[in-house]
C-alpha cells in the first residue's frame, strides 16, 4: 500500500501499477475527487438515484392516498368544499414526496457506504482524513518488490505492506 | 317558608302537577342533582316551567321560569300575558342574577355601630324587631314608626296596609324613583283622574314624544316596544310616523322618523307651540270643554315666534310636524314625566294630554280608567314631609323593604345623619344590601320574588300571580310571612287571620273567584291560574276617556335663569334607576347608543367640547345644585349643544361587588326643577370600556336602509331580492367554485328585521343566560375580550344624524370561512346547515376567528368563573367552556335537539316555530325570526323573499344563513301634506 | 473571486488547522455568553409555562387581533431559516463558489431557526397540551386532522423542512467529523468517532456520497421554496383583506431570503473575527452576500408596490381601505420602518465602499433584520385589526409575556449558535480542500 502527499502523483501511480498487474483495492482520500474514480474505472454516478426515485414516488402516493382516506373517513363538510377536495392534496403530496425521497436517499447512501461502521478498516491511516492519499493494492508475493519500487518511483512518500490472506511476507 | 305554608303550597302544586319544589330545601340547589331518590314527577335532567310574574320593575310582565333539577336557570316571557306577550327585556332576563346575587343577605342579622354584620337566627331577629316595635307601641307612639317599601300592588300591598293599620304605625310609604308623578298630576287636571294613562299606540297613526323613552325605560318598555312595532309595520301601506322632541338622541329617538332637538327645559315650549298652532282645528264636542276660555286666553299670551325661539326649533321643521298633527286622525302625544329629563315635566305632561284630547279618536287610545299602578306610588310631597318628620325627630323607626331613597332621592341624605346621630333606627327587610339598608341596625332579609308568593297588578284588570319557582337560595323568608310573624309577636292571637302569606293571598283570590262568578270550584280555577300565570280580562270595548278641564295650570314656572349647561340624567336600559347595577350581565351589556360598559359618562356635544378644550375620555368636574362629581366626558353628537346628558343608575356605594366603583350617581347631581350645571376639565383621562371599534360603517353598507315608497313599489311588483341563499338551489356556476351540498330535512336560518330592531339588547342578555356566556369585567372589555355571542352594532350616519342598529351573530354560512382553516375539524358544517363548534375538539389556534369576516367568534382567554351562587344559574344543557377554547353562537343547538327529542316517535318533522333560540324568543318586537329555510312555507323562507332582504357582506359568497331585512325610511317629502 | 484565492491558505493541512483550530478550547468570556443566553432561554420558557397555567389572556392578543407577535416571530424565524438552505443547496447547484466558506454556518443557522420557528405555533396555541391532535396519529375514532387546513400544511412543511435541513447539515459534516476524530484523542475522539459514523473517505464512499449530496441539494431547493410558500398560505388562503392575495408565496420567499442573508451577515461578521477565519470567510464572500441582498431587497420593495397596485386596481373597497390604513393608520410607524429598512437599507450596498466595509455590512444586516420583523408585524397585525366590520375594529400591542418569550427565542438561537461555533467545524473542511485541488489544477 502506498501513501501519497499529492493527488497528482496518486493519479499517475494508478495506471502504472495496474500495468504491473496489481489490483487497486481502495483509494483513501480527504476530498471527493471524481478523477480517481475514472482511473480506478468505477462509474461516477451511484445507484443511490434509484432509491431516491422510489422513495419519492412512495411518498407521493402515500401522502395523497392517506389524505383522501382521512377525508372519506368522516366526510366533514368544511367551507362548503367537497370531500375529498383536490387542491390541498397537492401540498400534502409534495411535502411527502420530498420527505420520503430524501430519507430513502439518505438510508441507501449510508448502506452503500457501509456506514455506520464500528471498527476502522485495515490499512486506514488517520492522515487520510487530513492531507494524505492512500492507495491500497493487491498483488501476489512475486510482484511485491517490483510494485513497491514503482510506487516509490511514482512518488509515494511511504510504502507499507499489510499482511493479508493472499499476501504474506 | 313556615311548615304549614309549605304543606299548603304543596297541595297547590300537586294540583298543578309540578311538585319539584318539594326537594328545594334551601341547600338543595347546591348539588347538581339535588335528589338521591327524586319525587316521581321530577325527572332529573328534564326542565319544568313555572308561570310567575316579573317584579324587576312596575310593568309587571308575565314570566315563565325554567327550573332544572331544583334551580331556576332561565326566565322567559309568558306568551299568554297581555303586557309582554312572551317577550322580556334585558332587566327582566337578568332577574335571575338578582336571585343568585352573591351579595344578598345570607340570612337575618344585626349591625353594631361600626357597621359590622353579625348573623342572627330568625328567632332572635324576630324578637329583636318585635322589641323595637313593642317599645313604641307600648308607649302608644306607633306613628313614630314608618314602613317604607318599593312600589307594591295586589295582596302584598293589601297586607302591608292592613299591617300598618293593625299596629297603628305612622304609615306606609311606597317609594318609586320613577313614579311619573307629573303624568298622573296632569291626567288629574285634564281627565279628572289621578292616573298614569295607558296608550294603545298600535292603533295610532302618529306618535309625538316629548322626551318619553318608551322603547327603553318608560313605564312599560316591553309592551310599548311591541305596540310601537305594530304601529310601524308597513303592511297594507299604512305605516305610522314617529316624531321625537328632545335634547338627546336616545335609543327611542334613534328609532324615530324625525328627531327635533329641544333643550330639556324648553320641551314645554315646543309642546305649547304645537298646542297653540293646532288648538283652533280641534275636533270634539260643539260645547267647549271646561276651561277652554282660560286656555285660549293663556295661548293668546304667547307668540308662536317666541315659543319657537325659546324651544330653539326651526320654523319649517315645526310646521312640518304641525301639518302632520293636523292631518293625522289618531295622534298620540307622550311626555317623559321625569324631572331629571324635563325640569318642567308637569307643564309638558299637561300640554301633551291636552294635545291628545284635540282628536276625538285619540281619546279612545288613551286609557285613564285602567292606568298604571305606578300612579299609586308615594307623591314627592309625601316623601318630602316624611323627610321633614325624620329631621324633626318625629320618626324614630323606619322599616325598609325594596326601597333605596338614599341612592335615588338626594333629599333623603338626611337619613344617614339621623341614623348617625341615633334618633332614627332602621330595620331592613330588603333581600339585598343597598345604600338605605346598609344604614339599618337590624336586618330580616325578605326572599327574592322568585322564591316567594305574591301577585302583581300593573293595571286594573291584569292580575299576575307570583309563585315560588324554586326553594330559597339563602336563609330568607317572604315579606308577607315576616310581617305576619311580627304581628303575632306583638298582638296575641292571629290578628290578621292568617298564619302564612300564601293563605292570605289565596283568600284574596277566592274573592276574585266570586266577583267574576267563574263556574266550577275554586281549586280547579286556582290551578288554572297558577298554570296560566294570572288572570286578566280583555278591556271591554275601550270607552273613550272624557276631558274634564283644559284650563291651564295656575302657576307656569318661569325659566330659571341658570348659567352654564343644562344637565339631563336619563334612566338606562340596563339599570333603570339603578336597581340593576349589581347584575354583571347588565353591567357588561353595552349601552345601546354609546356602546360603553361598566361605568358612566357625561355626553357633551363636540362644539362645546371644542370650546372648553375637552377631549374624549377626559375627566371633568361637574358642579350642580346637587353637589359636584368627577366624570369622564364622552364627546358625541348624541346630545345637543348646551346640554350635558348622563346615565342614571351607576355610582353605587354599597350595592355589591359588581356595582362598586362603577361611574357616578346621576341622582345626586340633578336636583329637580333646577338642572343647570357647570363643568371644568381636569388633566386626567379615564378609558371607556366601549365595545365599538368605529362610530360609522364607513359606507360599507352593512346596515342598510330602503325607502318606503320604493319598497312598496317593489313589493307590489313582486320583486325578489338577489340573495346567495345557503341552499343547493342557490348554486351558481358563474360564482361558485365548489359544487353545492345537500342538507338533511332542515336548513336552520334566521331573519333579522332591521326595521323592527330597536337596539334594546334584550337578546344579548337572553343569550348570556341560555348559553352560559362568560362575563369578563371592565379590564378585559378594555382589552377587547368581551364574550357576548350576539351584539347590537350601532352605526351613526351624518347629515342628517341617523342611527342604525345591526344585530350581529354567527351567520352559520354555508361556505363558512372559519371551517376549513381549522386543523382539527373543531368547526364544521352539520347536516342541518349549522356551523358546529366542538369545544372539546378545539385546540385554540384562533384561525377560525381570524378568518370570520363577521368577527362573531369569541375566544376564552382565561377560564372564566362565577362567584357563588351565581354559578347555580348555569344552564346544564350547555357546556361551560374552558380556557383556550373558541366559542360562538350555536343557534341554541341544545334547543333544537330538545325539540327533536320531544317529537321523537311522532313520525314528523319539526313545525315552524317549534324551535326558537333564546334571542328570538325574548325579542319584544319580533325582529328576530328563526326557522327552517328548506320549508318554503316557513316564516324565514317567506321573509327571505321580501324585497327588503339582503345579506351582510353577501359579496364574499359565504352564503350566510342570517338574512337581514333593510330598515325602512320614510322620506319627508312623502309625508309632506 | 481573485482576492478569495489570494487570502486562502495554500495546503490541505493549513486549511484544516485553520478551521479546526477554531475549535480550540474556548475562553471564559465565551462561557459567560453561553450562560447568559441559557438564562434568557430559561426565562422565556418559564414565561411560557406561566401562560399555559393562566391562559392566553396574559398575551396582548384580543378580538379582532387573534394572532400576535407569536406568529410574527414564527414567520420571522422561518424566514431566517431560509438563507441557510438557499446558500448551501441552491448556490451549490449553481456552482457559486463563494458559498463554500459560509455554507456550514448558514446551514447551522437554518437548523436552529427552524427549531425555534417550530416552537412558536405551539406557544401560540390556546390548549397546547393537546397539540398532538394536529398530528395524524391513529386513534379509535379514526379522527384525523383536516388536510385542508393551512395549519396542517404548515405542520407538514415545517417538520419536513426540519428533518431535511438538519440531515443535510449533518451529512455535509460527515467527512469533517471524521477528520476531527482522527486528530483528536480520548473521549473527544470517541464522541466524534460515533458522530462520524466511521467515515473513511474510500473512493466507494466518496462515490455514493457525492451523488447523494447532489440529490439532497436537489431536494432541499424546491423544499425551501415550498416551505415559505406554505407559510405564506396561512395568510393568503384566508379571507382577510391584506392577506388574501396570490402574490404572497413569492413575496414571502423573497422576504425570507432577504432576512436570511441579513442574519448571515449579522452572525458571520462577528464569528469570523472571533474564530480567526478571516482568510476563509473574506470580504469578497460578504460582498457577494451584500450583492444578493440588493436583489432580494428590490424584489421585496417591488412586492410592496404590487400589493398596493392590486389593492387599488381590484376596486375592492375593503382591500384598498386596509392598505390605506396600513400606511396612515394606527400602525403607520411600523409600516414606514418596514419600508425604509427593507428597501432603502440594502440599496446602500450599491456603493462599493459600503458593501466592502465590515461595520456597514453588519449595520445594514441588523437594519434589515429589524425591518423584516416589522414586515411580518405589519402584515399580520395590521390586517387583522382593520377587517370587514368596523364595529369589530381594534388594535393590539404585545404584553410583557409575549416580549419575554420573544427574548427567550433569540437567546435560544444565540445559545445554539455559540455551541455550534465551538463544537463543530464552522466551515466545511473537505470542500475547502476540494477548492484547493481544483484551483491547483487550473
Amino acid at each position: 500500500m502506498g501513501i501519497f502527499t499529492s493527488l497528482g502523483q496518486l493519479e499517475e501511480a494508478i495506471p502504472l501499477i495496474e500495468r504491473k498487474g496489481a489490483k487497486v483495492r481502495t483509494v483513501y482520500s480527504p476530498i471527493d475527487c471524481r478523477e480517481i474514480l475514472q482511473k480506478v474505472g468505477v462509474r461516477k454516478t451511484s445507484p443511490v438515484r434509484f432509491a431516491t426515485l422510489l422513495g419519492g414516488l412512495a411518498g407521493l402516493s402515500l401522502g395523497v392516498g392517506f389524505a383522501i382516506y382521512t377525508f372519506l373517513e368522516w366526510k366533514f363538510v368544511t367551507s362548503g368544499k367537497p370531500t375529498p377536495p383536490a387542491v390541498p392534496l397537492v401540498v400534502v403530496g409534495f411535502e411527502m414526496t420530498i420527505l420520503f425521497g430524501f430519507l430513502s436517499t439518505l438510508l441507501c447512501m449510508l448502506f452503500l457506504c457501509g456506514l455506520p461502521r464500528l471498527r476502522g478498516s485495515q490499512g486506514y491511516d488517520p492522515r487520510f482524513s487530513k492531507d494524505r492519499f492512500g492507495l491500497l493494492l493487491e498483488c501476489d508475493r512475486a510482484q511485491r518488490e517490483e510494485i513497491e519500487i514503482s510506487l516509490e518511483q511514482a512518488g509515494a512518500e511511504e510504502v507499507r505492506v499489510l499482511r493479508t490472506r493472499e499476501t504474506s511476507q | 317558608m313556615p311548615s304549614l305554608g309549605r304543606r299548603h303550597f304543596l297541595k297547590l302544586l300537586g294540583l298543578v302537577g309540578s311538585a319539584s319544589l318539594t326537594g328545594c330545601s334551601s341547600e338543595s340547589p347546591r348539588r347538581l342533582i339535588p335528589y338521591l331518590n327524586p319525587p316521581k314527577d321530577v325527572v332529573p335532567g328534564k326542565a319544568s316551567w313555572y308561570a310567575t310574574t316579573c317584579m324587576e320593575c312596575q310593568a309587571g310582565c308575565g314570566l315563565w321560569a325554567r327550573n332544572r333539577d331544583g334551580r331556576v336557570v332561565k326566565l322567559e316571557g309568558n306568551p299568554a300575558h297581555p303586557v309582554n306577550r312572551g317577550a322580556l327585556c334585558a332587566r327582566g332576563q337578568a332577574g335571575l342574577q338578582g336571585l343568585y346575587d352573591p351579595d344578598r343577605f345570607r340570612g337575618p342579622g344585626e349591625k353594631d355601630g361600626s357597621g359590622v354584620f353579625r348573623a342572627l337566627s330568625w328567632e332572635e331577629a324576630f324578637s329583636k324587631a318585635a322589641m323595637e316595635l313593642k317599645g313604641l307601641l307600648s308607649r302608644g307612639e306607633g306613628e313614630r314608626a314608618v314602613f317604607m317599601t318599593g312600589l307594591l300592588t295586589g295582596s302584598l300591598r293589601d297586607l302591608c296596609i292592613k299591617w300598618v293599620e293593625k299596629l297603628a304605625l305612622g304609615g306606609l310609604v311606597m317609594y318609586e324613583p320613577l313614579s311619573y308623578e307629573p303624568l298622573a298630576q296632569a291626567a288629574q287636571k285634564v281627565f279628572g283622574t289621578w292616573a298614569v294613562p295607558h296608550y294603545s299606540m298600535e292603533k295610532a297613526d302618529l306618535i309625538i314624544s316629548f322626551g318619553a323613552d318608551f322603547l327603553s325605560t318608560w313605564i312599560s318598555p316591553v309592551e310599548y316596544a311591541r305596540r310601537f312595532s305594530e304601529f310601524r309595520t308597513p303592511e297594507e301601506g299604512k305605516r305610522g310616523f314617529f316624531v321625537f322632541f328632545g335634547p338627546r338622541l336616545s335609543q327611542t329617538a334613534a328609532n324615530a322618523d324625525m328627531w327635533l332637538q329641544v333643550r330639556p327645559g324648553a320641551q314645554r315650549y315646543a309642546a305649547l307651540a304645537l298646542l297653540k298652532a293646532s288648538w283652533k282645528d280641534k275636533e270634539g264636542e260643539k260645547a267647549p270643554w271646561p276651561g277652554s276660555a282660560h286656555l285660549e286666553a293663556f295661548l293668546e299670551k304667547w307668540e308662536e315666534e317666541t315659543l319657537l325661539s325659546k324651544a330653539g326649533l326651526k320654523r319649517e321643521e315645526f310646521h312640518f310636524v304641525r301639518k302632520l298633527f293636523q292631518r293625522s286622525r289618531r295622534p298620540i302625544v307622550l311626555s317623559s314625566g321625569l324631572e331629571t329629563v324635563d325640569p318642567h315635566a308637569h307643564e309638558t305632561a299637561w300640554i301633551s294630554h291636552v294635545l291628545c284630547s284635540l282628536k276625538k279618536e285619540s281619546l279612545e287610545l288613551i286609557d285613564v280608567g285602567r292606568g298604571w299602578s305606578v300612579a299609586s306610588a308615594a307623591k314627592r310631597s309625601e316623601l318630602l314631609s316624611l323627610r321633614d318628620k325624620i329631621e324633626s325627630k318625629e320618626i324614630s323607626l323606619l322599616l325598609v323593604h325594596g326601597a333605596n331613597p338614599v341612592f335615588s332621592f338626594p333629599e333623603f341624605e338626611v337619613l344617614e345623619e339621623a341614623v348617625r346621630k341615633g334618633h332614627l333606627k332602621l330595620i331592613g327587610l330588603s333581600s339585598t344590601e343597598d345604600e338605605t339598608t346598609s344604614l339599618s341596625s337590624l336586618i330580616l332579609p325578605a326572599s327574592n320574588f322568585l322564591e316567594d308568593w305574591a301577585d302583581v297588578e300593573p293595571r286594573p284588570g291584569i292580575r299576575g300571580i307570583v309563585q315560588p319557582v324554586m326553594g330559597t337560595v339563602f336563609d330568607t323568608r317572604g315579606l308577607g310571612d315576616v310581617l305576619l310573624e311580627l304581628t303575632r309577636r306583638l298582638i296575641p292571637g292571629d290578628p290578621l287571620g292568617h298564619y302564612s302569606f300564601d293563605g292570605f293571598l289565596k283568600e284574596r283570590w277566592k274573592s276574585f273567584h266570586e266577583e267574576l262568578g267563574i263556574p266550577g270550584g275554586f281549586d280547579s280555577w286556582w290551578a288554572e291560574i297558577l298554570r296560566r300565570g294570572g288572570q286578566w280580562v280583555e278591556p271591554s270595548s275601550s270607552k273613550r276617556c272624557e276631558v274634564a278641564s283644559v284650563s291651564p295650570p295656575m302657576e307656569w314656572a318661569s325659566d330659571e335663569g341658570g348659567q352654564g349647561f343644562e344637565l339631563l340624567a336619563y334612566p338606562t336600559v340596563q339599570f333603570l334607576d339603578g336597581r340593576g347595577a349589581n347584575r354583571p350581565w347588565l353591567q357588561e351589556l353595552p349601552d345601546p347608543m354609546t356602546q360603553i360598559t361598566w361605568g358612566s359618562w357625561l355626553e357633551i356635544h363636540p362644539q362645546d367640547a371644542e370650546r372648553l378644550g375637552i377631549s374624549n375620555e377626559q375627566v371633568v368636574v361637574l358642579k350642580g345644585f346637587g353637589g359636584e362629581a368627577e366624570i369622564p366626558a364622552y364627546v358625541t353628537p348624541l346630545t345637543i349643544p348646551g346640554v350635558l346628558s348622563m346615565p342614571l343608575g351607576q355610582g353605587h356605594t354599597s350595592f355589591g361587588r359588581f356595582a362598586k366603583g362603577c361611574g357616578v350617581n346621576g341622582w345626586k347631581l340633578c336636583s329637580r326643577g333646577a338642572n343647570h350645571v357647570s363643568i371644568q376639565p381636569r388633566a386626567l383621562k379615564v378609558k371607556f370600556a366601549n365595545t365599538d371599534g368605529s362610530l360609522s360603517q364607513h359606507g360599507r353598507g352593512l346596515a342598510q336602509g330602503m325607502d318606503l315608497g320604493e319598497y312598496q313599489e317593489a313589493k307590489s311588483k313582486g320583486q325578489l331580492p338577489k340573495l346567495r341563499l345557503p341552499l343547493p338551489e342557490a348554486y351558481d356556476p358563474k360564482e361558485d367554485f365548489y359544487p353545492p351540498h345537500k342538507h338533511n330535512l332542515y336548513r336552520w336560518a334566521m331573519v333579522v328585521d332591521l326595521d323592527r330592531c330597536i337596539g334594546c339588547g334584550a337578546c344579548v342578555i337572553a343569550c348570556n343566560a341560555e348559553n352560559n356566556v362568560a362575563i369578563v369585567g371592565r379590564e378585559l372589555v378594555l382589552q377587547g375580550r368581551e364574550m357576548q355571542w350576539i351584539r347590537i352594532e350601532r352605526y351613526l350616519e351624518d347629515h342628517p344624524l341617523k342611527v342604525r342598529f345591526l344585530p350581529m351573530l354567527c351567520q352559520h354560512c354555508d361556505a363558512a370561512p372559519c371551517e376549513s382553516v381549522c386543523p382539527v375539524y373543531a368547526p364544521h358544517h352539520s347536516a342541518e346547515g349549522l356551523n358546529n363548534q366542538v369545544y372539546n375538539r378545539c385546540i385554540g389556534t384562533r384561525f377560525c376567528s381570524q378568518n370570520c369576516p363577521y368577527k362573531v367568534r369569541r375566544f376564552n382567554w382565561f377560564t372564566f368563573t362565577r362567584p357563588k351562587p351565581l354559578h347555580l344559574q348555569l344552564n346544564p344543557d350547555v357546556t361551560v367552556r374552558q380556557k383556550g377554547v373558541m366559542e360562538k353562537c350555536s343557534f341554541c343547538v341544545q334547543r333544537i335537539v330538545e325539540a327533536k327529542n320531544r317529537i321523537r316517535g311522532e313520525r314528523r318533522t319539526l313545525r315552524d316555530g317549534e324551535v326558537i333560540p333564546a334571542c328570538a324568543q325574548t325579542c319584544p318586537t319580533e325582529a328576530l325570526v328563526f326557522g327552517n329555510l328548506m320549508d318554503p312555507e316557513s316564516r324565514v323562507a317567506r321573509l327571505s323573499r321580501d324585497p327588503r332582504a339582503y345579506q351582510v357582506l353577501g359579496h364574499l359568497n359565504t352564503k350566510p344563513a342570517v338574512i337581514y331585512l333593510r330598515r325602512l325610511e320614510t322620506r319627508r317629502e312623502d309625508m309632506a301634506p | 473571486m481573485k482576492d478569495w484565492q489570494a487570502s486562502t491558505p495554500k495546503s490541505y493541512s493549513e486549511v484544516q488547522e485553520m478551521i479546526l483550530g477554531a475549535l480550540s478550547p474556548p475562553g471564559r468570556s465565551y462561557w459567560g455568553a453561553v450562560i447568559l443566553c441559557l438564562f434568557g432561554l430559561l426565562y422565556g420558557a418559564s414565561c411560557w409555562a406561566y401562560q399555559i397555567l393562566t391562559g392566553m389572556g396574559v398575551a396582548g392578543i384580543n378580538h379582532p387581533v387573534n394572532w400576535g407577535i407569536y406568529l410574527v416571530n414564527f414567520v420571522f424565524w422561518v424566514g431566517i431559516a431560509h438563507s441557510g438552505t438557499l446558500i448551501s443547496a441552491i448556490l451549490y447547484l449553481l456552482r457559486a463558489r463563494w458559498r463554500t466558506s459560509i455554507a456550514r454556518a448558514a446551514e447551522a443557522m437554518t437548523v436552529f431557526a427552524v427549531m425555534i420557528a417550530g416552537l412558536f405555533p405551539f406557544i401560540h396555541l390556546g390548549r397546547v397540551w393537546i397539540f398532538y391532535w394536529i398530528i395524524p396519529y391513529p386513534n379509535q375514532r379514526d379522527l384525523w386532522p383536516n388536510f385542508q387546513s393551512p395549519l396542517v400544511f404548515d405542520f407538514l412543511a415545517i417538520s419536513t423542512y426540519l428533518t431535511v435541513s438538519s440531515m443535510f447539515w449533518y451529512m455535509g459534516m460527515l467527512p469533517d467529523l471524521a477528520a476531527l476524530r482522527d486528530q483528536s484523542t480520548g473521549l473527544k475522539r470517541r464522541i466524534y468517532g460515533i458522530f462520524s459514523l466511521g467515515w473513511q473517505g474510500t473512493h466507494i464512499q466518496w462515490r455514493h456520497y457525492g451523488t447523494a449530496y447532489l440529490l439532497f441539494a436537489a431536494f432541499a431547493t424546491p423544499l425551501v421554496i415550498s416551505v415559505h410558500s406554505v407559510v405564506s398560505w396561512d395568510f393568503a388562503l384566508s379571507i382577510v383583506p391584506g392577506w388574501h392575495s396570490t402574490i404572497f408565496a413569492p413575496y414571502f420567499v423573497a422576504g425570507a431570503i432577504h432576512s436570511g442573508l441579513a442574519m448571515v451577515l449579522t452572525l458571520l461578521i462577528p464569528m469570523r473575527g472571533l474564530l480567526g477565519l478571516q482568510p476563509l470567510i473574506n470580504v469578497g464572500t460578504l460582498e457577494s452576500i451584500a450583492k444578493t441582498m440588493v436583489l432580494t431587497g428590490l424584489i421585496v420593495g417591488y412586492s410592496y408596490g404590487v400589493e398596493y397596485f392590486m389593492a387599488w386596481y381590484s376596486g375592492n373597497m375593503f382591500e384598498w381601505d386596509t392598505f390605506i390604513w396600513r400606511a396612515f393608520g394606527h400602525y403607520a410607524p411600523q409600516f414606514w420602518v418596514m419600508v425604509v429598512c427593507n428597501v432603502a437599507g440594502p440599496l446602500l450596498f450599491l456603493i462599493k465602499a459600503i458593501r466592502t466595509n465590515l461595520i456597514w455590512l453588519f449595520a445594514v444586516g441588523i437594519i434589515v433584520n429589524i425591518g423584516m420583523w416589522y414586515e411580518r408585524f405589519v402584515i399580520i397585525v395590521g390586517s387583522m385589526s382593520h377587517e370587514y366590520v368596523p364595529h369589530a375594529w381594534g388594535v393590539y400591542s404585545p404584553s410583557w409575556v409575549e416580549l419575554s418569550i420573544m427574548l427567550g427565542s433569540f437567546s435560544m438561537f444565540l445559545f445554539l449558535f455559540l455551541l455550534f461555533c465551538k463544537f463543530v467545524p464552522p466551515v466545511s473542511v473537505f470542500e475547502m480542500k476540494e477548492h484547493l485541488w481544483t484551483h491547483g489544477k487550473a
